[in-house]
């Protein structure tokens, strides 16, 4: 199909590299920096919960025209994302999504106990956590702002950014100092 | 209610258990993954994101558990290129075969299959590792026709 595609002239031979090569390049380094920088600057975190993709923006990152949506980890509450009809994720942000987040279990059961399925990600929530879990569809993608670890508060922006991992922007784990490597 | 239900709607669904898996994406899925994107771009606007859901929300439970994630994707799109017109069936058959006897078919992690000629359909599949998975013959036809 794809030489038939390049023969007919509807793709060149270029336009697939370039384009896997974007996709490529977009993952969890993108939203961790949009993550460091609301962690260190009040007044950016605003307006990344309000007008997501404009703050994006201001951080030289192009979310190729999908809509986003940030909501906000608390001593409280936890977010976590999923898709239970098909796999809808911030791909212009965080990069093609993972294998599990496309499982049908994940799917399924991440609405039925969320709760169990955190815990097999290592995350116990506490009872007194209030639990989210946020539907992603085609035309609205989220993104968890995960909470800053306490210990955290003389890091410099890159030392911020190591800490946000890509799980815990889809909400399937915290930030913590010690487990900074996913 | 649940005579109402998709196949592809899983929400709150009493699914096998759940596994962390990770793997990186072969070539070929990184192929299909950009050129379903290219083809819905501005510049082509060959089909969009809905026609392939439609397919594959349509293709019937079988087809949609038996495939992995990125055969579905290609199954979605050369099914709306052909009910648009831009592609025949005829074309991509004859460019199937060869690729099969040219040895560049574009099966994911290796090359042409063209020797196999695998009709039936097999459901062993583990869709919870469907990318992780080889490529199967036996899905070419579906996936790629």
């Amino acid at each position: 199909v794809k030489a038939l595609l390049v023969a007919k002239g509807i793709l060149t031979p270029e336009d697939i590299p370039r384009t896997v090569e974007f996709y490529d390049s977009r993952g969890a380094h993108l939203g961790a920096r949009a993550v460091a920088r609301a962690w260190s600057d009040p007044a950016f975190r605003e307006r990344l919960l309000a007008t997501p993709s404009d703050a994006m923006t201001e951080l030289g990152i192009d979310l190729a025209g999908t809509r986003l949506c940030v909501v906000e980890n608390s001593g409280t509450t936890h977010n976590l994302i999923v898709c239970t009809l098909c796999s809808c994720y911030p791909r212009t942000l965080l990069g093609r999504p993972p294998p599990w987040y496309k499982s049908r279990a994940y799917r399924a059961r991440g609405v039925r106990e969320p709760r169990a399925l955190l815990a097999q990600f290592g995350l116990d929530l506490p009872d007194g956590v209030a639990l989210r879990v946020h539907d992603s569809t085609a035309d609205l993608r989220y993104m968890v702002l995960p909470q800053r670890p306490a210990g955290s508060d003389d890091f410099d922006l890159p030392a911020l950014e190591a800490l946000a991992t890509r799980d815990s922007m889809i909400g399937t784990a915290i930030v913590r100092l010690e487990t900074s490597a996913t | 209610m649940t005579a109402m239900r998709g196949y592809h709607d899983l929400g709150g669904t009493d699914s096998e258990p759940f596994e962390i898996h990770e793997h990186d994406l072969t070539q070929w899925e990184r192929e299909i993954d950009a050129i379903r994107v290219l083809l819905a771009d501005d510049q082509r606007r060959l089909l969009n994101g809905e026609e392939v859901r439609r397919v594959i929300t349509s293709m019937g439970a079988e087809s949609y558990n038996g495939l992995s994630y990125y055969e579905r994707w290609l199954h979605g799109f050369t099914t709306i290129l052909v009910e648009r017109g831009t592609l025949t069936r005829a074309e991509i058959d004859a460019a199937i075969r060869r690729a099969a006897a040219d040895g560049t078919g574009a099966a994911p992690g290796n090359g042409g299959h063209g020797q196999h000629d695998h009709t039936h359909h097999d459901h062993d599949h583990s869709p919870d590792h469907e990318d992780a998975e080889p490529f199967r013959p036996e899905n070419r036809r579906l996936a790629e026709g």
